[in-house]
């Protein structure tokens, strides 16, 4: 597998292609394109031998795949509708641009891999949100940055959190660390830059399991490690400031679907937001997006953190011919007005490729949605994600239903045998009142009887009906 | 002390850190051989010599038993995997700090000799080059996943990839080896 670094989750039908060309050779088992919960691509069946193929393709499209893994800072997520959002607080795509050449460029060099960042003690993850809706996720990252408007200035800024991170040890959800800065490119990097500096210098390199930002921010107290940090910034020399926390945005705020048509901003354009069923994509289903983005969107896709797409710009009075397209239509996986469940479900990369996992998520997860839209009504979207192990790639604890695998017995034949269980986990809230589920309301559920315990669930919980 | 003003965002990054002048002048000379060089420690060749450039303190015999008792931590080329020069030189140009203890350093233990190395495969400095005296002393002391990281940058890693991705499509080595050579090292992840 392949990991590239995608920020802000763009990218443009000529990459969209490459990828498919990348993958094609190994075949349709082996040979897929995922989108991954941080609006990334995974490029699977890779062999050793046509790496440098691919990554001297990936660099001549402005992509790559260095730093993407292991103890280095992942991908930048920010807002899926950046530029494109008629609530928009701020266009994360500069700040996720920028956040990405700190720690992926190599300055002396101009070439990708920054040794500044290549010792890590640990994984790091940054998200910065453009809106009240959060689509970035910032209550699960490392550091997180949350739009809000300077309550004397009236300047645009973000409110900072820190410390999000999900772990087979723990689940931490991100703490305010009562610092604000201003929304510009400077004072993002300059506080990007010391917090990563703190972490790489400070953080524990013995127990891994303690080696994220969480435990070095709670070794030396919130306030102390806001002061360290500003202490940090103010050595750079750079004209940060750090001001104290601004209020939260006010009002009441629903937060929006990325599916299906919408209106943006700009006049005569709309953003259309198309199912991929658990981000898994075929060489042709990469084939069909990047020709439509051609078509419709000006080349651009947008990815994002529910492993889904966006063409955005497309001119309003051809939307319908882009419903109509044979891509979406028909047998096609690939829908734009989804359902409410099969259109949220969410699965980490499972069994099939992955050597972590205890059960197979991608295929149950797609097949799961599909049998539940036949048998109830909801009246929301109704967010089920999947996860193969504790390590929750899939982030259930965020989800309103999270199924992660674990050991289940059945009776066979007279026996009790082990076979593919879960654990299931319910109330994850996403957006301005996020909440992370820590326990599950239900353990060694053997996956075969898993519809009906979520159709009781959905029921119980969502106010769902019988269809 | 490290110059912070000068990092992260300066192009002279590597300059202001470098201490050494000679390395500085010899680090842009096309084709010149080299080696990478640690603050502390102490110098394998082939894993077979062993090479003390400077009077050490017994803080760094204790870093020398350590590295000597874990053995994999400074992993010596396979003469069937010898990419170029991947030998790790290491210099004592100043008595290593005493080793920290368990818990992560406190701040006064923070960078007073970081400065530039190069790794001669990639023209760069490596990840390892800028971490400070106490943070590279817990990293040897420190999981296994580190001593791994210490051993050989991930910064490196691409080189071996193109070098494997060469040699298996010439049939001199698989797949197979290339996971046990490296790829559970976790530099390749990088």
């Amino acid at each position: 597998m392949m990991r590239l670094r995608v920020p802000n989750g763009i990218v443009n039908s000529d990459q969209m292609r490459f990828y498919a060309d990348c993958v094609e050779p190994y075949g349709d088992g082996q040979g897929v394109v995922d989108i991954t919960t941080r609006a990334n691509i995974q490029l699977r069946g890779v062999q050793i031998e046509d790496a440098p193929k691919i990554i001297d393709g990936l660099h001549a499209r402005n992509q790559t795949s260095f730093q993407s893994a292991l103890d280095n800072v992942r991908n930048m997520v920010g807002s899926p509708l950046a530029g494109i959002d008629d609530q928009e607080l701020v266009d994360t795509r500069e700040f996720c641009n920028a956040l990405n050449d700190l720690v992926s460029l190599d300055v002396a060099t101009n070439t990708r891999g920054n040794p500044v960042y290549g010792n890590l003690p640990r994984k790091f993850n940054i998200a910065i949100s453009g809106s009240r809706d959060d689509f970035a996720h910032t209550h699960i990252n490392d550091i997180g940055l949350q739009p809000t408007v300077h309550a004397r200035t009236g300047q645009m800024g973000f409110n900072v959190v820190l410390g999000g991170y999900m772990s087979i040890q723990r689940v931490a959800e991100s703490i305010p660390v009562n610092m604000w800065i201003p929304a510009d490119r400077n004072s993002v990097v300059t506080l990007a830059a010391a917090i990563l500096r703190l972490f790489r210098d400070e953080s524990d390199r013995k127990d891994r399991a303690k080696a994220r930002l969480i435990w070095l921010v709670e070794k030396y107290g919130v306030e102390d490690f806001k002061k360290t940090v500003i202490a940090e910034i103010d050595s750079y020399n750079r004209g940060v400031t750090v001001d104290e926390p601004q209020p939260d945005p006010a009002g009441s705020f629903v937060r929006r679907e990325l599916l299906g048509v919408h209106k943006q901003p700009q006049s005569g354009k709309s953003r259309v937001g198309i199912l991929v069923p658990v981000g898994r994509l075929s060489v042709a289903e990469c084939r069909q997006l990047a020709d439509l983005a051609d078509k419709y969107s000006n080349g651009e896709i947008r990815l994002t953190v529910e492993q889904n797409v966006i063409l955005p710009n497309v001119d309003v009075d051809k939307v319908k011919d882009l419903l109509s397209e044979p891509a979406l239509t028909g047998d096609s996986r690939l829908k734009v007005n989804a359902g409410k469940i099969e259109g949220n479900v969410v699965s980490c990369t499972g069994a099939e490729f992955c050597g972590l996992a205890l059960i197979e998520t991608k295929s149950h997860a797609e097949s799961i949605a599909q049998q539940l839209e036949t048998l109830v009504n909801v009246d929301r979207s109704i967010r089920i994600h999947f996860t193969g192990c504790p390590n929750s790639c899939g982030q259930v604890q965020v989800a309103d239903i999270g199924i992660m695998g674990g050991p289940a017995r059945k009776e066979i034949d007279g026996k009790m045998m082990a076979v593919p269980g879960c654990k299931i986990f319910v109330g994850g809230r996403i957006g301005e009142d996020a909440h992370l589920t820590i326990d599950p309301v239900k353990d060694k559920v053997p996956l075969e009887d898993l519809v009906p315990e979520l159709v009781k669930i959905l029921k119980e919980s969502f106010g769902a009906t019988d269809r | 002390m490290w110059d912070r003003s000068a990092h992260p965002f300066s192009s002279d990054v590597y300059a202001t850190k470098c201490r050494n002048d000679e390395l500085q002048a010899d680090r842009r000379v096309p084709g010149h051989k080299h080696h990478s060089h640690y603050p502390i420690g102490f110098s394998l060749i082939s894993g077979s010599t062993m090479t003390i450039y400077n009077a050490f303190a017994p803080s760094s015999l204790l870093l020398l038993l350590a590295a000597a008792s874990t053995g994999d931590a400074f992993i010596p080329s396979s003469p069937s995997f010898s990419f170029g020069s991947r030998r790790r030189i290491l210099s004592i140009h100043q008595p290593a700090p005493p080793l920290a203890s368990s818990s992560s350093a406190s701040i006064d233990d923070k960078t007073t000799s970081v400065y530039a190395v190069v790794d001669e495969r990639t023209g760069k400095p490596t990840g390892t080059s800028f971490l400070p005296d106490a943070t590279i002393a817990r990293a040897m002391a420190g999981s296994p996943i580190e001593k791994i990281k210490m051993a050989k940058d991930g910064t490196s890693a691409f080189v071996d990839v193109y070098e494997y991705a060469r040699k298996i499509r010439e049939g001199e080595m698989t797949w197979e080896e290339v996971e046990k050579a490296d790829l559970d090292t976790v530099c390749a992840e990088w």
